[in-house]
């Protein structure tokens, strides 16, 4: 079901589905763009999840709660207003109490049209950034992705996960505490950068790299430039790339185990 | 500069509607109510340490799941009503089926450190990935895989001294 891959897996639960609390985040405008894409890519082939996202929509519709801001993506909101239906308990005489601004915002009630799921308007990705992704995982069962300041020992072999907006040519290199680079990925190409399509999704590298014994700070950078370039071209300047290309980083810590 | 009290009525406009369905993975719908204005109340004690920068949606959402859970604890109440209600509950359906793990998470529910209860929860519960949970608890990927371990470690041992005794 997930097939959008790398950071899009969040998006997702472990079976496959949107996860409710995404749903909310898309409802709410609060998902990256890339993160949008996917989104929409899936929904436009899982009936389950726009299934799903109506059921939530007609839920939120008749609980009279206030609703979000964004939920009529294409039917605006009327502008209606009604009381809560009940008031509460204990919480209810507290919050009266205690927090008059809340009880003003909770009277203002809107109702909410059911909106079917939007699906993309052109490719879904908004142009910000350097339109790229880097994702590095420990290559073993679980292939947890790492996190700025993640800790890596000696000997783990790390694979990744990119996303390239733009086509170009791309190479990932790795800078560790002794300041010197080496080639991650590709490692079968005599050193020159692997040219890429646009990536409307994040791919999974076949290469993947295996940590030495130098400790400290390890840094991962995807390079991407427009035009041709190798290893030996950049690798003096690193972690700077040449005018005009761009780099996505991820600073880790190798320690012994 | 806006003031707090704005600041949490917007987050209540908007987002009273998530907290409440939040809730009702874990009460009825009479008292699902009643937990979304205490979260609210919550969220005024704790506006300060909100980030602009983060996710409403989700900062919401962990402040819901951790009241709902020590709520249930507060209240010596019995985890089949959690069992119950988060099965028919909006949204249910992107939860992941019940495995064991789940099982022996909700048997030993009163018992786990709190954050080993509340990744548990999202992730045999919910069903949510690795990456969804570190971005919800603040963690790294790698600690919420070794969260998991750890509780996994602990369902095994005490399945085995159950099985002793």
């Amino acid at each position: 079901m997930n097939d959008a891959g790398t950071n899009q897996t969040d998006l997702f639960t472990r079976s496959g589905h949107i996860s409710e609390l995404t749903l909310d985040r898309w409802d709410l405008d609060e998902l990256t763009a890339l993160e949008e894409a996917g989104l929409e890519a899936h929904l436009a082939q899982c009936e389950a999840c726009r299934l799903q996202r109506q059921t939530v929509a007609s839920f939120d519709a008749a609980t009279h709660l206030a609703p979000p801001s964004r939920t009529p993506r294409t039917v605006p909101l009327p502008a209606t207003t009604r009381r809560r239906a009940r008031a509460g308990g204990r919480a209810q005489s507290l919050w009266m109490a205690g927090a008059a601004v809340l009880t003003a915002a909770a009277a203002v009630a809107l109702f909410v049209v059911p909106t079917q799921p939007s699906l993309p308007e052109d490719d879904g990705i908004r142009r910000k950034g350097t339109g790229m992704d880097l994702e590095v995982f420990v290559d073993r069962e679980d292939r947890l992705s790492l996190s700025p300041g993640d800790t890596v020992h000696p000997g783990e072999r790390l694979g990744f996960r990119v996303h390239v907006r733009d086509a170009g040519h791309i190479m990932i290199v790795g800078i560790d505490q002794s300041r010197e680079p080496y080639l991650c990925y590709p490692q079968h190409s005599g050193g020159a950068a692997v040219a890429t399509d646009s990536m409307t999704r994040a791919g999974e590298l076949t290469d993947a790299v295996e940590l030495d014994e130098v400790l400290g700070q390890e840094t991962l950078l995807l390079v991407r430039c427009d035009a041709p370039f190798t290893f030996e071209g950049v690798r003096d300047q690193l972690p700077s790339v040449p005018t005009g290309c761009q780099k996505e980083e991820l600073r880790i810590v190798k320690t012994r185990r | 500069m806006e003031s707090r009290s704005s600041i949490v009525a917007e987050l209540y406009e908007k987002y009273a509607r998530l907290v409440h369905r939040r809730a009702l993975r874990f009460y009825d719908e009479h008292e699902a109510e009643e937990v979304t204005h205490e979260v609210f109340l919550v969220v005024i004690e704790k506006i300060d340490a909100f980030r602009a920068d983060a996710s409403p949606a989700t900062w919401l959402y962990r402040i819901t799941t951790n009241h709902c859970l020590n709520r249930l604890r507060n209240r010596g109440r019995r985890q089949e009503l959690w069992r119950e209600r988060s099965m028919d509950a909006p949204g249910a359906m992107t939860q992941a089926p019940v495995q064991e793990e789940s099982l022996l998470l909700r048997r030993l529910w009163n018992e786990l450190p709190q954050e080993l209860l509340q990744i548990g929860v999202y992730y045999h519960i919910d069903g949510l990935t690795h990456g969804e949970i570190a971005r919800i608890t603040g963690l790294s990927r790698r600690t919420v895989g070794n969260r998991l371990e750890e509780l996994g470690a602990e369902a095994r041992n005490r399945a085995n001294d159950g099985g002793r005794s």
